[in-house]
């Protein structure tokens, strides 16, 4: 069945055309979810919120408004993904004394990237302090270098100015820039 | 232009999306200035980095898992709707009963809630002290529980707790539970599931109206989350 038609169906109620649609898209959704999260439990509640959501806004859905059926729900993602990390930043923040926190907290002291930092030291470091951007950034972040996609398309997935995603990766880029300054910069190019 | 414009630039230029005037532009400006010449070879380098830390693999989601979730929730929506939707044939009359619905368990559920469930619990690095929060969790949880099980049964009944911040509370304590007892306690962790569902059900009800009390209580009472959650807190 195409596309279009599981589309149509889906959205009279035919479950089995749905399910046909999680599978023709699940893969993506959950691939961007794990390339935003590196988690795949995470991932795996993210793909579910994305087709719920998905399910809610199918009848109103217009395959002429939008490119594809698919971009569509990756937008959905994207804005599901976005959600749930400002969900779990906020859990940090107000449990911060739980186990949980303590022990990525020590991960993050592991070690003192600052001397004698090997490359892949800093590549953790790197994963961190990605990890850290606030979620809209982080999102802006992943698309472009993680998931090669234009500022043009990140703009529309994430529903903002093509400008707005550049500020977002200006100071993304910039803020791994500063923090490595003294790992690189001082190592490689001192004069 | 001055070298801030350009250091800007720079990183459009590595994405390969800056217009081919300002790239002349840029590259001619790196002949003249060493700063920005050095700025832009620690950029590439910068952006080398980041794309080795790119992650190829992606692991297989247990999809089966994933589909069941998403169908369970998908199930209830559709019964709400199914029952609901006949029943009140008229759009303005249900919005009616439900800000009515809303308004009365607000003020209700306000002056009638207990406070001092809402304060987030610490654990300790134990399994004692994880079992300890989860029963304390689940204390919390069942002055709300009870009330959506036996929403609408009298004439008294038909308040709900909707004091926002204390359910997003409860909610936020519930996701930390549950990752907590993906390694602690696993088979806690399909209760924290449902009860999630519940939260966030009853925290999206005046956002999206695809949520009602009703629903709630045919889910609490169809999972028999009310049973478990006796059984588990005792445990």
């Amino acid at each position: 069945m195409e596309t279009l038609d599981l589309i149509e169906n889906a959205q009279q109620g035919d479950r089995e055309a749905f399910y046909m649609l999680f599978e023709e898209n699940k893969k993506m959704v959950f691939g961007l979810a794990f390339k935003y999260t590196k988690n795949k439990q995470d991932a795996e509640d993210i793909l579910q919120d994305t087709f719920i959501k998905a399910l809610n806004g199918l009848k109103n859905f217009q395959l002429k408004k939008h490119s594809s059926f698919s971009s569509w729900l990756y937008r959905i993602g994207v804005s599901c993904s976005i959600d749930f990390l400002r969900d779990k930043k906020r859990m940090k923040k107000s449990l911060s004394d739980w186990e949980l926190m303590d022990r990525t907290t020590s991960d993050r002291r592991g070690g003192d990237p600052e001397e004698n930092a090997s490359r892949e030291d800093i590549k953790k470091k790197i994963g961190l302090l990605v990890d850290d951007m606030p979620p809209r950034q982080k999102m802006a972040f992943v698309l472009k270098h993680f998931q090669q996609l234009k500022i043009r398309e990140i703009a529309e997935y994430m529903e903002c100015s093509e400008g707005s995603v550049k500020k977002q990766l200006f100071r993304g880029v910039e803020s791994i820039k500063g923090s490595l300054k003294k790992l690189l910069w001082e190592k490689d190019y001192e004069m | 232009m001055k070298c801030e414009k350009f250091r800007k630039n720079m990183i459009l230029y590595l994405y390969g999306e800056l217009d081919k005037k300002s790239a002349e532009e840029l590259k001619d400006h790196i002949k003249k200035c060493p700063d920005c010449a050095r700025e832009m070879e620690y950029t590439e380098k910068v952006f080398d980095l980041v794309e080795e830390t790119k992650t190829e693999d992606i692991p297989d989601a247990d999809w089966e898992k994933c589909w069941s979730r998403i169908d369970k929730k998908v199930s209830v929506l559709d019964k709400k709707r199914e029952k609901y939707f006949d029943f009140f044939p008229k759009w303005a009359a249900a919005a009616a009963a439900f800000i009515c619905i809303l308004i009365i368990g607000f003020v209700i559920g306000r002056t009638t809630f207990i406070p001092g469930g809402d304060k987030i619990t610490v654990a300790g690095e134990s399994q004692d002290a994880f079992q300890l929060s989860l029963q304390e969790h689940f204390d919390s949880l069942k002055p709300l529980l009870i009330e959506y099980a036996h929403y609408g049964e009298d004439r008294d009944s038909n308040k709900v707790i909707l004091d926002k911040k204390y359910v997003e509370e409860l909610l936020i304590q519930n996701i930390l539970l549950k990752r907590l007892a993906a390694e602690k306690n696993p088979d806690a962790r399909q209760l924290l599931e449902d009860i999630e569902l519940i939260l966030r059900e009853i925290t999206n009800m005046d956002k999206n109206g695809t949520s009602s009390p009703l629903m709630i209580k045919e889910y609490i009472n169809n999972q028999g989350i009310l049973n478990a959650v006796d059984v588990r807190g005792m445990i």
